[in-house]
């Protein structure tokens, strides 16, 4: 803790922190980007930073996005990405009936305060955190990143089958290039350029930023008008906020449970939290028309599930969302394995993330109170000059990891690739996983299969790993049998 | 438009296909350690593409023995949203459903231009180098978009200054293109 602390306590960092939070919050406000451009475009820039430099500044753009798009949601009906959505349900309505300052204050301290606590919760639970990720062996992780991609594909929209494919399809790709457990070449054509296969952080550019571009381009203008100028009593926010602790609590932990669910991040959270809202009040109609509860209840939980997406990620290298996703690959290009590496090795730069997220929380309550009112305007910019210079920066950012030509060719093929995967519903997050934890996944059998005299050896070597070997394939054959057996049911 | 839908999802599926039959043909010459995994991977990509493919072909019949019914968030937000509160939400972490293409956008050039303009900028660097061939692609696509002046110079001048920053910022020595080697 005390280490974490002192990683803290530098005013470069501290400076980094800002920048990247700042950064974030324009680029959440901004319909269509989010936070996951803003990570990913980092991404390749902070390669050459010191890890908890580079990995403390995501971190601080993740939460600037998700709070910077609930500005726009709560002002403009717009929210920056679908976490926000359940904001505008009742933010929006309040800033319609002159409440804007109110829905604000209640917003930015309920967003900061339930971020805050959560995050407080994840360090004192790291220690535990430490002891359950040691039960695990190597064949554990393997079958998690199996499991991992399994339960994404069931939280993505579209069908299971497509999401477990998709997600398996993305381990493949990463056997292309020198095999170095066993030094051989694979699917390399005898090309330099592919001898160390295809880059992870090109394909997550790929289809985080060329796809969201292109994404962005079918609707060419700006989505928000201009805002006025604002009215409501910042005072009788804070009391509302103060009136309801009850459901602010209970919103936060929803959201930070639904947080780890792998794949499903903040929307689901926020979802979640605010149908729970909906169905224990005592006036239910009088959500969507400016209920104060039903923000509170959305925002509490929308930064509550970041810490409770990042939990999953770091101790066993499963995403809750798709900007953990790029997290995960950042925390890996950085030499830390998710599991007992992280946990262990690491544990001060895991606390630094979760202090970070206290620090930015209360960021949040402070700037919610003084500049936010101003940051709506944000949502007005065209989006013809964004797009421009995100494929600049993608492209230069990703020619800059390795000077590689494969990965400018990597850019294009995968960035349309993931917009037709995106448009029929293919999960792009399971396909992410697939590609980041590809190698490790085989590094962890291999090991493991050496260890083991068969695999009947290797499925029986604790507790835990034959309960989740058939928990896998539970999972990975329940969408047939479930089909097979509705099918039979009906004849 | 449901017949466009799948015209792509039926040409995504064979694109995957095609590649995993060949991986799954070329691995099985590697060594066995380093077959294992493609081998593994490449066959569940086979049988779940090809399970797709038929789904898509004939959909009466394979619908029936696939259960889709698992999306939870697409409950979660049926459960809590009214049409009203849809007007608005763009989509980001890659979520977004088909709803979200209309027959307009799917007809919609803009894409199509960003993806030429995109392989067009990188066909630049080769010959041209990051300096020259951002602000030329940043220019083309600010005209194409009747972008004002001051937005045109000021996309053109950041995407001149972007790989400066960022080459002297990393301290990566960025292509500067074979006409200027």
């Amino acid at each position: 803790m005390i280490e974490a602390i002192n990683l803290l306590l530098d005013v470069n960092l501290l400076v980094i922190i800002l920048v990247g939070f700042f950064a974030g919050l324009v680029l959440g406000a901004i319909p269509g980007l989010g936070s996951i451009v803003g990570v990913a475009i980092a991404v390749p820039l902070t390669i050459f930073f010191e890890p908890h430099y580079a990995l403390l500044l995501l971190v601080a753009i993740y939460e600037g996005g998700v709070y910077g798009s609930s500005i726009t949601a709560i002002l403009m009906n717009v929210p920056g990405n679908v976490g926000a959505a359940a904001t505008t349900f009742d933010g929006y309505p309040m800033t319609r009936s002159g409440k804007a300052v109110d829905a604000i204050t209640i917003g930015g301290i309920a967003s900061g305060l339930g971020g805050a606590l959560m995050a407080v919760s994840a360090i004192l639970l790291v220690p535990l955190f430490s002891q359950i990720v040691l039960m695990f062996h190597l064949v554990d992780y393997f079958l998690i990143a199996f499991l991992g991609i399994t339960l994404i594909a069931r939280i993505s929209e579209g069908s299971l089958l497509k999401g477990i494919m998709i997600g398996i399809f993305g381990f493949l790709i990463t056997t292309i290039g020198m095999a170095e457990t066993v030094g051989y070449q694979r699917y390399t054509f005898d090309s330099i350029l592919l001898f160390d296969g295809l880059n992870y952080i090109a394909i997550l550019l790929a289809l985080f930023a060329i796809t969201e571009m292109i994404k962005l381009s079918l609707g060419q203008e700006s989505i928000a008008e201009e805002i006025g100028s604002l009215s409501g009593n910042r005072r009788r926010g804070f009391r509302t906020l103060a009136e309801d602790k009850i459901l602010f609590i209970k919103s936060t932990l929803i959201g930070a449970g639904a947080g780890l669910v792998p794949g499903s991040g903040p929307a689901l959270g926020s979802f979640l939290s605010y149908s729970e809202a909906v169905r224990s009040a005592s006036d239910p109609d009088s959500f969507g028309e400016g209920n104060p509860k039903g923000l509170i209840a959305a925002e509490s939980a929308n930064t509550s599930a970041i810490v409770g997406a990042l939990i999953p990620t770091i101790t066993f290298g499963v995403p809750g969302s798709g900007v953990t996703a790029v997290i995960l690959a950042a925390l890996i290009s950085h030499g830390i394995t998710p599991g007992p590496v992280a946990l262990t090795e690491h544990r001060s730069i895991i606390i630094a993330f979760f202090l970070v997220l206290i620090f930015t929380s209360f960021l949040i309550v402070i700037l919610s109170q003084t500049v936010v009112p101003h940051l709506g305007r944000i949502a007005t910019i065209d989006v013809n000059v964004i797009i421009p210079m995100v494929i600049v920066a993608t492209f230069i950012g990703t020619y800059s990891i390795r000077t590689n030509w494969i990965d400018l060719i990597t850019l294009i093929i995968f960035g349309i690739l993931g917009f037709y995967m995106v448009k029929n519903d293919f999960s792009i997050i399971a396909f992410v996983l697939g590609v980041v934890l590809g190698p490790i996944v085989e590094t962890y059998y291999l090991r493991s299969i050496t260890l083991s005299d068969n695999v009947f050896q290797l499925l029986t070597q604790g507790p835990v790993t034959p309960i989740l070997f058939l928990v896998v394939l539970f999972f990975l054959f329940e969408p047939l049998i479930r089909g097979l057996y509705n099918t039979m049911g009906t004849r | 438009m449901r017949k466009e839908r799948l015209d792509s999802e039926l040409g995504l599926l064979m694109f995957i296909f095609l590649i995993s039959s060949y991986m799954f043909v070329d691995a099985i010459a590697f060594p066995s350690e380093a077959a294992f995994f493609p081998l593994l991977t490449s066959s569940i990509v086979l049988v779940f593409t090809s399970i797709l493919i038929l789904s898509n072909i004939f959909p009466e019949y394979f619908e029936s023995y696939i259960d889709n019914t698992s999306s939870l968030t697409v409950s979660t937000e049926t459960q809590t949203t009214n049409s009203d509160h849809q007007e608005n939400i763009p989509d980001n972490e890659s979520t977004f459903n088909q709803e979200q293409f209309s027959v307009s956008e799917l007809y919609n050039s803009n894409p199509i231009f960003l993806v030429l303009a995109t392989i067009g900028y990188s066909g630049l660097i080769y010959p041209l180098g990051f300096y020259i061939a951002s602000p030329i692609f940043a220019f083309v696509y600010g005209v194409k978009y009747h972008l004002s002046r001051g937005q045109l110079i000021a996309i053109t001048c950041l995407a001149f200054i972007l790989p400066y920053i960022i080459g002297t910022y990393l301290g990566v020595n960025l292509w500067t293109g074979v006409m200027f080697e």
